[in-house]
């Protein structure tokens, strides 16, 4: 196909604004999928994915098009993830595209998210093919929003296309607009081989499956390719586009957007961001962008069951195979055994994690509350990172801890500024700015540390404004704050895995409702249970759960005794799942119990 | 096989379906009862073929209400147990009344057929703990059974009471007690009220139409009924069971100690032992089917062998369910130890038995042994 002929693009999407509706339709329009194999939104392959409705892996696909100019297009889709989580993912998918479809939902107009990812696109150079989705809502506003969309992307409001994707409504203007608006992929064939790494996932039989946007020169088997960022040489064993389902062909040329494989064991040898060269006749310079994936979050891992720890091993080492932004080390944990420190981009990143190795490897896994990392200045001298509070060395040893903060963006209706302002207050944020935007909506923008993000902001965000604010940020760096680490003592014995870092001016009180918290999910032991929160070994609140006094099964004679031991021994399988910390059952939401204190 | 020397009899029929009871128990189908004792007469005959039995020590007619039964259908039953199985001079037998189904016939055809026990299902006397229980009588019929009762001669007498009954204040629970009491019984059973699975009254409390019991309010009226008993010279032998010195039920006390039983009847359960291996096999539990069944001779839904150390278990859950305890069977030291450092068990010579508070926390210690 040559290079005129090729169409570049994604699509920029709030989460049920309809990308994935929208992806199908095109993908049945250009008849790349049939009806019949249509499964709903097919770009989404996890399960996980398609249960949530939100896009997690990224994913490529090759479309064919007789546009009313009678000419046959190439089309390639890039999908983007669609969460704050993979904000480096998205800036690499965008940048081998030249365009993107910006769906905003008729109802909702421009959220948050949309907007940041909009911005990157315009600074990435891309030409936008606005969208006004779900037109045949109820509660769509179609015309605003089209101004909505003119206003923050300086396109002429006549250039937004109505459409509903659910309904099959505007697919071919859209198609028209990206061969006529979106610019061919410029780049020299007979410069030396230049290709973006966009994504990669793990294939048992072929190893890494390397996604590519070729910018300059071209990929053809057999080739040696270098990585220029990690320095990894490889050969080429194949090379190929997604129609969906992978096809090989015989080489991906300038412009293309296709994938290679080239028996590469690990994701981690193919980092998203990194150019790929050849061997021999290498590029001078990389392409700008790449980024080394930096963990934003941390939590410790561990299984129920202590003796499962080489299967949390091995589960983990599996998983990272296909994941290459989850780190992992030993961690151990005097409550909580054998486990492992992981790091994640973000919260939901944590959670898909969490809940993929449970599904998929069949592990019970007691997850603590996620933390941030902190560089902890010592008075000797020298910087120690902090992922783990129980790791934070003694109060008289710090000289300062620093720690990440975030610019955060809301996008909220007007009548939810106040409480939403509360919040980000509360939240130790500093104010940036407000802007109003078309139809009654405020942006605002705050510097937040990120433990404070981390830490059930969202869920109070979305609570505090019905549902209807969003949220963007983006890690900025780090400021010093005055931090101590809140201890909690279960019958007198510090429980590391309940350890955090917090504010200082806040400790006393969340200390409180911490063991508060922890009173109402612990359940009666047979003894009595002292509870303490403490600052430096400093006792500041204290709950007791008073013992057990009763627990008997009434009745139990001959009819009864196979039906009593079946139910004893559900609910002894019940206290499996709880984690002994010295004699005290501990089940695992006491350990996120810190994440639901405010 | 070791053979039988417990016989339980079940008799399913009710009047009215409890909204607590969970038990193998039908209202409404009294005119099965005659091809119900058909059955049940084919069923022992065969067991008696079968397996080997040795003069019966206990005999216990459960339900359901055994009582509901007609003084004739009744005076049958028992007849044909008697002529069936060799029956101890001194054996316990015992039937389970609802006092509301007692009368002097009736209790005439029981005594002349050989119970020597009754067991009042009293369960209350406040009107409003019997109307959250569904229980159709009121405290005026019991007191009149058990007068009935001891003028037809039966002088061994228990009561069934249930506490943590909702709505139910200790001293009402308290009340209830103090009247059980002028009864002057042999034997008090104290049940604290279950919400067991499908039965209406936990339906009820899912849809919070009745309120949950707090657990240490339970136990308050559980410790202050204890009080009561012992004051008036009753010993908590078992869990729920209290009883005169002499008086304890010998039947319940086989299935503590785990000595084989034969169960007949509509979902009746049987226990066997032979050396180390021990079974349990139950009989289909809808009385038509029953009844069907043991014409076809099997009765029998379904049976479990127990591995050795499931026996063992049980053996022990079981045993440490009374005062008495029992000599640990091998292989439970650990369980044992935990258990006795928390205070829920004693040790007595080679016995282990549970303390006070062991009897309070059964459920635990069944938690920790199996």
């Amino acid at each position: 196909m040559p290079q005129e002929l090729t169409r570049n693009f994604c699509i920029i999407a709030h989460i049920d604004h309809g990308k994935s509706t929208l992806a199908d339709r095109l993908l049945e329009r250009t008849g790349s999928v049939s009806k019949r194999d249509m499964v709903d939104q097919v770009l989404d392959t996890l399960d996980l994915e398609r249960e949530r409705g939100i896009t997690i892996k990224l994913q490529a696909v090759q479309m064919h098009y007789t546009g009313s100019d009678g000419r046959t297009y190439e089309l390639n889709l890039i999908d983007t993830p669609g969460h704050v989580d993979f904000s480096y993912e998205v800036s690499r998918s965008l940048a081998a595209c030249e365009g993107a479809i910006l769906v905003v939902d008729a109802a909702q107009g421009i959220e948050a998210q949309t907007l940041a990812t909009l911005y990157q696109a315009v600074e990435a150079g891309l030409v936008l093919v606005p969208v006004v989705n779900k037109i045949d809502l109820d509660a769509a506003q179609p015309e605003l929003v089209a101004q909505e969309i003119a206003e923050v992307t300086g396109l002429d409001v006549s250039k937004v296309i109505f459409a509903s994707a659910k309904q099959g409504v505007g697919t071919e203007e859209i198609l028209e607009a990206v061969i006529r608006e979106v610019p061919p992929p410029s780049g020299e064939p007979d410069r030396p081989l230049r290709a973006l790494i966009f994504d990669s996932h793990y294939d048992s039989y072929r190893g890494v499956i390397v996604y590519v946007r070729v910018v300059d020169g071209e990929i053809r088997p057999r080739a040696r390719v270098r990585m220029m960022n990690t320095g990894k040489v490889h050969e080429v064993d194949e090379v190929g586009w997604f129609t969906p389902r992978m096809r090989a062909g015989d080489r991906l040329g300038t412009g293309d957007v296709g994938y290679f494989t080239a028996a590469i064991k690990n994701v981690t040898d193919a980092r998203v961001g990194d150019t790929v060269t050849l061997y021999d006749r290498p590029a001078d310079k990389a392409l700008p962008g790449y980024r080394a994936v930096k963990p934003m979050v941390f939590a410790g891992i561990f299984p129920t069951d202590s003796d499962l720890y080489p299967e949390l091993k091995e589960a983990l080492e599996k998983f990272q195979l296909n994941d290459a932004a989850l780190v992992f080390e030993p961690e151990n944990s005097g409550a909580l055994g054998f486990g492992y420190r992981c790091g994640f981009l973000g919260l939901l990143h944590m959670e898909i994690v969490q809940e993929r190795l449970e599904r998929e490897f069949g592990l019970d896994l007691i997850t603590t509350a996620p933390t941030v990392q902190y560089n902890v200045y010592l008075k000797q001298g020298g910087m120690v990172e902090v992922d783990n509070p129980s790791m934070l060395p003694e109060a008289t040893a710090i000289e300062r801890i620093e720690e990440p903060y975030a610019r955060a963006t809301v996008v909220t209706p007007a009548s939810y500024v106040g409480p939403m302002m509360e919040l980000c207050q509360e939240r130790r944020g500093s104010f940036r700015n407000l802007e109003h935007q078309v139809g009654e909506r405020v942006l605002l923008e705050y510097d937040l540390p990120l433990g404070e993000i981390i830490h059930d902001f969202y869920d109070q965000l979305k609570s505090r404004s019905r549902g209807y604010a969003s949220l963007d940020y983006e890690v900025t760096g780090f400021r010093t704050g005055d931090l101590v680490k809140l201890d909690v003592l279960v019958s007198g014995q510090p429980v590391d895995a309940l350890s955090m870092i917090v504010d200082r001016a806040k400790a006393a009180a969340q200390g409180r409702r911490l063991v508060e918290r922890l009173k109402e999910i612990i359940p009666r032991q047979m003894f009595e249970v002292p509870l303490q929160a403490a600052i430096g070994g400093k006792v500041i609140a204290r709950e007791t759960i008073s013992a057990m006094k009763k627990d008997v099964l009434a009745k139990c004679y001959g009819g009864d005794v196979t039906r009593k031991r079946k139910l004893l021994e559900r609910q002894k399988e019940g206290k499996r799942r709880m984690k002994r910390v010295g004699s005290v059952e501990i089940p695992q939401e006491a350990f996120m119990a810190v994440l639901s204190l405010r | 096989m070791r053979p039988f020397a417990h016989l339980y009899v079940h008799v399913p029929f009710c009047r009215h379906k409890c909204g607590y009871c969970d038990f193998n128990a039908y209202a409404g189908m009294d005119r099965l009862m005659e091809g119900y004792q058909e059955a049940l007469e084919l069923e022992l005959e065969r067991a008696r073929d079968r397996l080997p039995f040795a003069p019966l020590r206990t005999v216990y007619f459960g339900g359901g209400t055994p009582s509901l039964l007609p003084a004739e259908l009744a005076a049958r039953m028992l007849a044909h147990v008697r002529a069936t199985f060799e029956v101890e001079l001194n054996a316990e037998i015992t039937l389970e009344a609802n006092p509301a189904s007692t009368d002097a016939a009736k209790l005439d055809s029981w005594r002349e057929g050989g119970v020597n026990r009754l067991s009042l299902g009293v369960q209350g006397f406040d009107p409003r703990a019997l109307a959250v229980l569904e229980r159709r009588s009121d405290g005026r019929q019991a007191e009149q059974a058990e007068r009935a009762a001891r003028a037809a001669g039966f002088d061994n007498l228990s009561l069934d009471l249930i506490y943590a009954v909702p709505y139910q204040t200790t001293s009402s629970w308290l009340e209830t007690v103090h009247r059980a009491l002028a009864l002057e019984p042999e034997h008090v059973s104290c049940y604290c009220l279950g919400f067991e699975e499908g039965t209406l009254l936990h339906r009820r409390r899912e849809r919070g139409l009745v309120p949950e019991v707090d657990p240490d309010l339970a136990w308050e009226q559980l410790d202050a009924a204890d009080r009561v008993l012992a004051d008036s010279g009753f010993e908590r032998y078992e869990v729920s069971s209290w009883a005169r010195a002499g008086r304890r039920s010998q039947h319940n006390s086989a299935y503590w100690a785990c000595r084989p039983v034969y169960g007949a009847g509509a979902g009746a359960h049987s226990y066997a032992t032979d050396g180390d291996r021990a079974w349990r096999w139950w009989n289909v539990a809808r009385p038509r089917e029953y009844m069907a069944a043991a014409r076809a001779a099997r009765e029998e839904a379904d049976r479990e062998e127990l591995g050795a150390r499931q026996a063992d278990a049980e053996r022990l859950m079981l045993g440490l369910r009374t005062r008495a305890g029992l000599e640990p069977p091998a292989g439970f030291e650990t369980e044992i130890g935990e258990l006795e450092q928390l205070g829920l068990l004693e040790r007595l010579d080679l016995r282990v038995r549970p303390t006070r508070r062991g009897l309070d926390l059964h459920n635990q210690v069944a938690l920790a042994v199996l």
